[in-house]
């Protein structure tokens, strides 16, 4: 494996992984899960305060692709999460995250969508602002989105239990 | 569990049926055909079919690729419900001769297939799995030849059959067996590609540019075998339905990726010269890092950059290496010279050129790559400052030039307006009215090679009380004068050295229409004051002539008569020039 220490897409992660471990932002880590691979990720993402989601702390995987930075990676939570812009399956569904070009859900602008300005501390702090401001515009979890517009309270509920149940309580 | 279930009660329900037929007729041959004859044991039997088809494909599956991923198998539902719900379509085409032959046929085309999206998956897998072992290749390979031929001998029964007895369902297995050829020889190119990435000891940068190529034939050899296909059965039965959504895929695919490629070829032909190297001042005032790689960029050692133009428009980045920087016949840029985009980001040239492999914008700013250097810049000038500290960006400099000529336009006559208003003693232009006049005319006449600068020496011969007269061509532009460059005098070097679409050439010209301008304002200034000096011919010379130029000044009938005595430059230009030349006089007038 000797031959991909050239690869942009390692010394890429490789600089991004000294960045987060000598300067984290608050509350957050992230790092490859074993040394072998440096293109699967895990990270640990805090509830934001004021939010249903207070107190919890989520783990998600990183999935780099080879092509990184050119091409976005996919997040996905490890850990129960109700939110209206996460599917069922733990994926994250934020603009930044989806790749330039074809635009599958024809609403995002370009600008908003993967460059190789971002970053692993971007992604993670656009999910933290994402948990507390969904955007019911891109349902990904339908029901989520209905019940954040609609029954917010029963929306905190429904959140609070599963940070709860998140957290292993 | 559920198939092991669904395998036990199928293979009992044969047995069952045949031992039931066997007992009731006792013959191989009667048997036979008691069970052909009852739908239900037809049935029984089509079912057992299609649970042994399902554990042969399972077996040449664990034969081949050993364990399927999440993925792949998540792809290999959603494909293959495409492809059942497309053949029922079809089906509605050739209903006439739907029979068994048609349902076998079916299944070990949806078996083939299977194995052609596998082969495809595992292929795209191979660029993120580890190192591959040999019997992985091996198997690849072998899976690969064995599709490949079955597609052929597919393809050639098809043929045979439709051409002895005529358009018939054959047809559909025919184009299907088609694409599926096209698809595995694509698949195997893209494989040959990635061993061969494997072995290299470096990144390949232009592998992605060879698989962009690969998808690009594929896309092509399915839309012509569609649009064959779409014909013949539109001839002969009718609207083929199930291949409408494959086929408007395709299409679109092979549009967006024509339209990628073009986009992709604009923006990376020429890369040398469309997009300026940094340069080290440029360099310093960021902070060095390119944001692709997020690594350092460097401009030592990488003394490359090109004095003549390169033809290729993708330089051999990554393949050998440092280039020397004597360089060989022709400079070639290194992968990781700084280069700089219109809008001023900067990036290594081979992250640049990766990215605009897939969108043709700045990664930064998201601006498009692809638009004219003049009006990037004229965005850039609109929406903020030029960056200080850099050199002469020639392009933004005749922009600022430009900005500032309009703004002297509109503030002009508004600030020459008190100065007109309080004209000086009346004799003054007149007692020196003469003396002005053959200044300006005999510079027109005599010497004009300097024709701005002359005006200025000459000026300083005159009584001071002149100096609003002067024509103050520097002052005005607030560009530093520059003395114009005799054109005809040029060397070949410095000829040479205006040509070509490279920056250097660029500011070349730009400098010197820059100072074609300012001799155009000049001569037209000084036009301007012979007109305002000499009287107009009906009007009386003396006592009114300071009237004369107050009014004449603000007044449109001049601008005109200005223009009749430039000739030459049309009334905008000769208005502007005025207010500008207005502009000028008030400067001098207050210092």
């Amino acid at each position: 494996m000797n031959r991909r220490i050239g690869s942009t897409a390692l010394k890429r992660l490789m600089t991004e992984y000294k960045e987060l471990t000598t300067n984290p932002p608050e509350g957050i880590t992230a790092g490859p899960i074993t040394e072998d691979d440096f293109f699967t990720w895990e990270a640990l993402i805090p509830g934001p305060d004021d939010t249903p989601y207070e107190g919890g702390v989520f783990s998600a995987t990183l999935t780099f692709p080879k092509d990184y930075p050119l091409s976005p990676p996919v997040m996905k939570f490890t850990c129960p999460m109700f939110h209206p812009n996460v599917y069922a399956d733990g994926t994250v569904c934020i603009s930044i995250l989806h790749p330039p070009g074809d635009d599958p859900n024809m609403y995002e602008h370009a600008s908003e969508r993967w460059s190789p300005v971002q970053s692993v501390e971007k992604i993670l702090l656009s999910v933290v602002s994402m948990l507390a401001e969904p955007n019911d515009e891109s349902g990904a979890n339908v029901e989520a989105s209905k019940m954040w517009r609609e029954d917010r309270k029963k929306f905190d509920e429904v959140v609070r239990a599963n940070t709860l149940r998140a957290l292993g309580l | 569990m559920r198939f092991a279930i669904f395998g036990c009660l199928s293979t009992a329900l044969t047995i069952a049926v045949v031992a039931n037929a066997w007992a009731q007729r006792g013959q191989f041959f009667t048997a036979c055909i008691h069970l052909t004859r009852s739908s239900a044991s037809l049935m029984i039997l089509l079912n057992m079919g299609l649970y042994i088809t399902i554990l042969l494909g399972r077996a040449l599956q664990r034969l081949f690729f050993g364990q399927l991923r999440a993925l792949e198998v998540e792809h290999l539902y959603e494909r293959s419900w495409f492809a059942v719900t497309e053949t029922c379509l079809a089906m509605t085409i050739f209903r006439d001769e739907f029979d068994i032959r048609f349902i076998i046929l079916f299944g070990l085309l949806l078996l083939v297939k299977i194995f052609h999206w596998i082969v495809q998956d595992r292929v795209e897998f191979m660029e993120q799995a580890p190192n591959p072992s040999v019997g992985w290749h091996v198997r690849m390979q072998t899976i690969t030849a064995i599709l490949a031929a079955i597609d052929l001998a597919m393809i050639v029964y098809a043929v045979q059959y439709t051409r002895t007895r005529g358009p018939s369902m054959m047809i559909i297995f025919g184009f299907e067996y088609t694409i599926l050829l096209s698809l595995v020889l694509s698949t195997f190119v893209k494989y040959l590609l990635h061993s061969y990435d494997l072995r290299r000891d470096r990144p390949w940068e232009e592998k992605s540019m060879y698989i962009f190529y690969v998808d690009l034939m594929h896309d092509f050899e399915k839309l012509v075998t569609y649009f064959c296909f779409f014909g013949i059965v539109v001839y002969y039965y009718s609207l083929p339905l199930h291949i409408v959504r494959d086929l408007y895929m395709t299409l679109r695919s092979f549009i967006h990726r024509c339209r990628d490629l073009i986009q992709y070829r604009r923006a990376t032909a020429n890369m040398n010269e469309r997009y300026p190297d940094a340069t080290p001042e440029e360099l310093s005032a960021t902070d060095r890092v390119c944001i692709i790689c997020r690594e350092e960029m460097d401009i030592a050692g990488n003394n490359v950059v090109p004095a003549a133009p390169v033809n290729n428009g993708q330089p051999r980045a990554g393949a050998g290496g440092r280039v020397p920087a004597a360089g060989g016949p022709r400079p070639i840029a290194h992968p990781d010279t700084p280069k700089k985009l219109y809008c001023g980001h900067i990036f290594h040239f081979h992250c640049l050129r990766s990215w605009l492999e897939r969108q043709q914008s700045c990664p930064t700013c998201r601006r498009s790559v692809l638009e004219q250097p003049s009006a990037a810049a004229a965005q850039q000038a609109a929406g903020r400052p030029p960056a200080g500290g850099a050199p002469g960006n020639a392009v933004n400099d005749f922009q600022a030039f430009w900005q500032q000529h309009q703004q002297l336009f509109a503030g002009g006559v508004l600030h020459a307006a008190p100065g007109v208003n309080t004209p000086g003693p009346s004799v003054q232009p007149q007692a020196n009215g003469g003396a002005t006049a053959a200044n300006p005319i005999r510079t027109l006449m005599g010497e004009p090679q300097n024709l701005p600068t002359s005006s200025i020496p000459d000026g300083m011969m005159f009584p001071i009380t002149l100096t609003p007269l002067i024509p103050l061509t520097g002052a005005h532009s607030g560009q530093p004068q520059t003395i114009p460059p005799v054109l005809d005098h040029l060397s070949d070097e410095q000829l040479q050295s205006m040509e070509g679409r490279s920056r250097e050439a660029m500011m070349e010209r730009i400098r010197a229409l820059q100072n074609i301008q300012h001799q155009l304002t000049g001569v037209i200034t000084q036009l301007m004051q012979i007109s305002q000096i000499i009287p107009p011919p009906s009007a009386t010379p003396g006592a009114e002539s300071g009237s004369g130029i107050g009014t004449s000044r603000s007044g449109d009938s001049d601008g005109a008569g200005v223009n009749a005595g430039a000739g030459s430059s049309s009334s905008s230009s000769a208005a502007r020039d005025e207010t500008v030349d207005k502009k000028g006089k008030g400067v001098a007038q207050e210092s």
